[in-house]
């Protein structure tokens, strides 16, 4: 009797764990994290707070969605908000669990999160932090919404996934947020608006970039001097270039190991080379003549294909040009094994500098290609720049907590720059998390730098914290940044130096901030594409049937984006 | 045999008919007694109780989502509505995959690499068995085994970096003998030629030693004494293969083959979402990779349901028909 008693208790136990666990909703756990803050949990936790808002955010001087100013262009001299005035709204007395995704590139999470602790203590949260590359994170984020497991806030790479989940009534308008963010609102100029927004509604939130139209062609100066060659203006001296580096052995030790370039994209698209297209034309949409154009339209796409096979036909790419990732191709690089990268300055310098064990005269290898032009005497211009760094989206589920959605928005907003708490979480941690090994000095002209011992603090920075630094996905910009000119660092003024070089090249005009093309039709095509351009460039494929390649990228969405886009940019059909 | 035997040998009885699918009852080894399944469940409710969790189990963890699965492919999964509030658009989902010019191409793929897998991997792991199980050393046999089990827990990321190691351009061990040997280097990763063989190489060096288990286990199960009598017989060891070893895994070898047709439309798309690229992608593109870009990353969860759901059809009706051509001929099935 005992024996079946035992066994039925136990079946009945299992059944109902079992039934339990099938019927638990996994977005109930990131907010159990207030059950084990004690106090704070007791405070209310994440009940929704809708009495708050209102005659309360009058009172804290919040304006209404409808009257918020965009600004023109981002500010000369940027200052902080006066904190205590700007998040009066938020009273910080119940604790939230604000659950962030973001992509990031370390990718693992650190064992002791110092930013984070620091997060939640200064701002009375919870914090459950995701950081994830590019991919696993618009797939991550697309499961999460799919099962009922929202994040409340994702930072974006893609504008179309944004698009897509806010079609599917998943993210909250960011003009709901946006009153309660006014250092954001000091650079979501018109444009930013512009571009976030999809049939009337903005989306999400534009982000600053990290690198702000610093990317740019660098050249080995001490090479073209060796091979006895001028920094090359035209598609055909860059060809002329690219043949001498790598028959030439301009690194002279006796070996065919030089080569030109590589694309480093991992097999998906021409990665850095993709930049030697502005040679041929506009890169992207654009309007020409009164009518919509379109790389496809105007030959600079075959022009660029053409390019790019006869550089490969030539043997002159590195190994594994196409297939190789961007970390392995660095490789390639800082061993002086090619002729020319697509970077920006700073971080070349700098990267090659500690390659070199610290080689100061490899500081001069390096320098920035002025925009090139197919044509000969005819100007060149650099891709189009302006563009945001990604786009905040806050989930609908966040927002049905006016209490919540405050502290997100005064969380977000407190992080960026030059805001209270901007430098907490940039690079691996600021003066807040490592007060013996980093200082932060501001300029009259509203720019920064770290001043930080950056031997002592890597060598503080163990492994397993490296995960910290993906924090400054979170609004990370290095628009205003400057860094420290001293002999201890003497890639510090150069690198600045190209940065602003390449700032200020003429570019071609941005006419995507004015678009909002239907995004699957984009992603489609981008496959199309992509599989079709590697074809040609490889020879699978002849140029003899351009035109009917064309006709095919048509077919296969081109043509409903020309319609649109000639709708949007009021333009005429090509 | 004794009388205290007896109840074994029923046992033995009741397990061989389960796997012959017989309707000999485990009450009645004659298959006298037949009782309703209440009655049985009554008698054995105690058993039937401890059923519950395992029935349940798979009731919400396998049909449930089945389910789920052939509702989604009818409707338009709107995420904030819900599978069930979410709007019915027919056969809506399935005009759009068939409609879709990348279809034809991914359908041939996976056919193609399916069957290429089928062809390749299915005899190796049986001669590796019947190699591991004919070998006289036991250290030498534990230790090659082990050493074939091993890139089983390889995950595919790490097999991809073993296969880069061996045909990259740069310093590929593929492309230095080719060198050596005063050949060009060949760009092997992004020759669509080259993807196939690699990719089903790759794929049997990983599972090769893992496939052989079922097959040892069934090797196991041979009566020695049927190789003495063999050997006394004079018969030699491909005779004792053919005429002992071989018959007496065929119900297995059918099994797996049955099974294995059931997943002809799978192709393995997570090996050959880490091995593809631009460069490849016209023999490379399979229904998993086509649905992992479409579905996941692109928000139509209902279109890769209806996929699934596609799959699922057409490899269910494979599995039935090989079922039943392997009864017709072998007379063995695996029902």
């Amino acid at each position: 009797m005992f024996r079946r008693t035992t066994v039925i208790a136990i079946s009945l136990m299992l059944v109902l764990s079992l039934v339990l666990a099938a019927c638990s909703d996994g977005s109930k756990d990131s907010n159990s994290g207030n059950n084990g803050k004690g106090n704070q949990a007791e405070t209310g936790g994440d009940k929704p707070d809708q009495a708050s808002g209102g005659a309360a955010d009058e009172a804290a001087g919040v304006v209404k969605p409808e009257d918020l100013v965009f600004p023109e262009k981002f500010p000369d001299v940027p200052k902080a908000v006066d904190y205590d005035k700007s998040y009066a709204y938020d009273d910080m007395s119940k604790n939230y669990t604000i659950d962030i995704m973001i992509g990031g590139f370390i990718n693992q999470p650190a064992t002791q999160d110092m930013i984070k602790e620091f997060y939640e203590k200064t701002f009375n949260v919870t914090l459950k932090f995701t950081n994830l590359s590019a991919e696993d994170l618009v797939n991550k984020t697309n499961v999460r919404f799919a099962s009922g497991d929202a994040p409340d806030v994702v930072l974006l790479g893609d504008k179309a996934i944004a698009q897509a989940l806010f079609k599917q009534g998943q993210l909250l308008e960011a003009t709901e947020i946006l009153p309660y963010m006014t250092q954001m609102m000091t650079y979501v100029t018109q444009e930013y608006k512009n571009w976030s927004t999809d049939n009337g509604n903005m989306v999400g939130i534009p982000r600053l970039p990290v690198f702000p139209d610093v990317w740019g062609n660098f050249i080995r100066q001490d090479w073209l001097k060796k091979l006895g060659m001028e920094m090359p203006k035209t598609a055909d001296e860059v060809f002329a270039y690219a043949k001498a580096v790598t028959e030439q052995d301009p690194d002279g030790n006796g070996k065919p190991d030089t080569y030109f370039m590589g694309a480093a994209g991992g097999g998906q698209g021409f990665g850095m080379m993709a930049g030697l297209m502005d040679m041929f034309g506009h890169r992207s949409w654009n309007v020409k003549d009164d009518k919509i154009n379109h790389p496809m339209l105007d030959g600079t796409m075959k022009s660029y294909l053409e390019f790019m096979k006869k550089l490969n036909d030539n043997k002159l790419l590195a190994p594994d040009w196409y297939t190789i990732q961007w970390e392995q191709f660095k490789a390639y690089t800082l061993q002086n094994k090619i002729g020319m990268v697509n970077y920006p300055g700073w971080n070349l310098l700098q990267e090659q500098y500690s390659a070199s064990q610290n080689d100061v005269k490899t500081i001069e290898n390096w320098a920035p290609v002025p925009p090139l032009s197919a044509v000969a005497g005819q100007e060149g211009l650099m891709p189009p720049g302006g563009s945001p760094g990604g786009i905040y989206v806050i989930s609908k589920k966040a927002g049905e907590d006016q209490g919540k959605l405050k502290r997100i928005a005064h969380f977000l907003d407190a992080v960026q720059y030059p805001n209270k708490y901007y430098w907490v979480g940039n690079q691996g941690g600021g003066p807040e998390i490592w007060p013996d090994y980093t200082k932060v000095v501001t300029n009259e002209d509203g720019t920064y730098y770290y001043e930080s011992d950056m031997a002592k603090l890597q060598n503080e920075m163990k492994p397993e914290l490296k995960g910290m630094m993906d924090w400054q996905s979170l609004g990370y910009t290095l628009i205003w940044e400057r860094h420290r000119y001293s002999p201890d660092v003497p890639y510090n003024e150069p690198g600045d130096k190209y940065q602003d070089i390449v700032r200020a090249y003429p570019r071609q005009k941005n006419y995507d901030m004015l678009l909002n093309l239907d995004g699957p039709t984009i992603n489609r095509l981008k496959d199309f594409t992509e599989k079709n351009e590697i074809a040609f460039v490889l020879g699978k494929r002849s140029f003899d049937e351009w035109d009917k390649y064309v006709d095919e990228w048509k077919k296969a969405g081109g043509e409903k984006l020309i319609k649109q886009a000639a709708e949007q940019l009021e333009a005429a059909a090509p | 045999m004794s009388e205290a035997k007896r109840p074994s040998a029923g046992k033995t009885a009741v397990v061989t008919a389960a796997v012959t699918g017989s309707a000999v009852t485990a009450e009645s080894p004659g298959g006298v007694l037949k009782k309703s399944l209440w009655k049985r469940i009554q008698q054995h409710r105690t058993l039937y109780l401890l059923f519950i969790p395992v029935l349940a189990y798979f009731l919400v963890f396998k049909y449930w989502p089945i389910l789920l699965a052939w509702v989604v492919a009818f409707k338009e999964l709107q995420l904030g509505s819900g599978v069930f509030e979410s709007p019915w658009v027919g056969l809506q989902n399935f005009k759009d995959i068939f409609l879709s010019p990348d279809i034809p191409t991914v359908i041939r793929n996976t056919i193609e690499i399916s069957v290429l897998r089928l062809v390749c991997g299915f005899l190796p792991p049986i001669i590796l068995a019947i190699m591991f199980h004919d070998m006289a050393t036991r250290r030498l046999k534990r230790w090659l085994q082990t050493l074939v089990y091993i890139p089983h827990f390889f995950s595919w990321v790490i097999v991809f970096g073993v296969v880069f190691g061996f045909f990259s351009v740069g310093s590929g061990f593929v492309n230095n003998m080719l060198a050596s040997f005063g050949f060009d280097r060949h760009e092997f990763l992004l020759d669509s030629s080259w993807f196939r063989p690699i990719l089903i190489g790759s794929a049997l060096w990983k599972e090769i030693g893992w496939s052989t288990i079922i097959y040892l286990a069934a090797l196991s199960t041979v009566d020695s004494q049927l190789y003495e009598a063999a050997v006394i017989d004079g018969a030699g060891p491909l005779k004792r293969m053919r005429h002992i070893t071989l018959p007496s895994i065929m119900p297995v070898v059918t099994f797996v083959l049955c099974i294995n047709l059931g997943f002809l439309l799978n192709a393995g798309g997570e090996q050959i979402l880490l091995f593809y690229n631009d460069a490849v992608l016209d023999k490379a593109d399979v229904i998993d990779t086509w649905v992992y870009r479409e579905g996941l990353a692109r928000l139509q969860f209902s279109l890769a349901t209806a996929v699934g759901l596609f799959q699922s059809v057409i490899g269910l009706a494979l599995v039935v028909i090989c079922n039943y051509f392997a009864k017709k001929i072998s007379g063995r099935g695996i029902w």
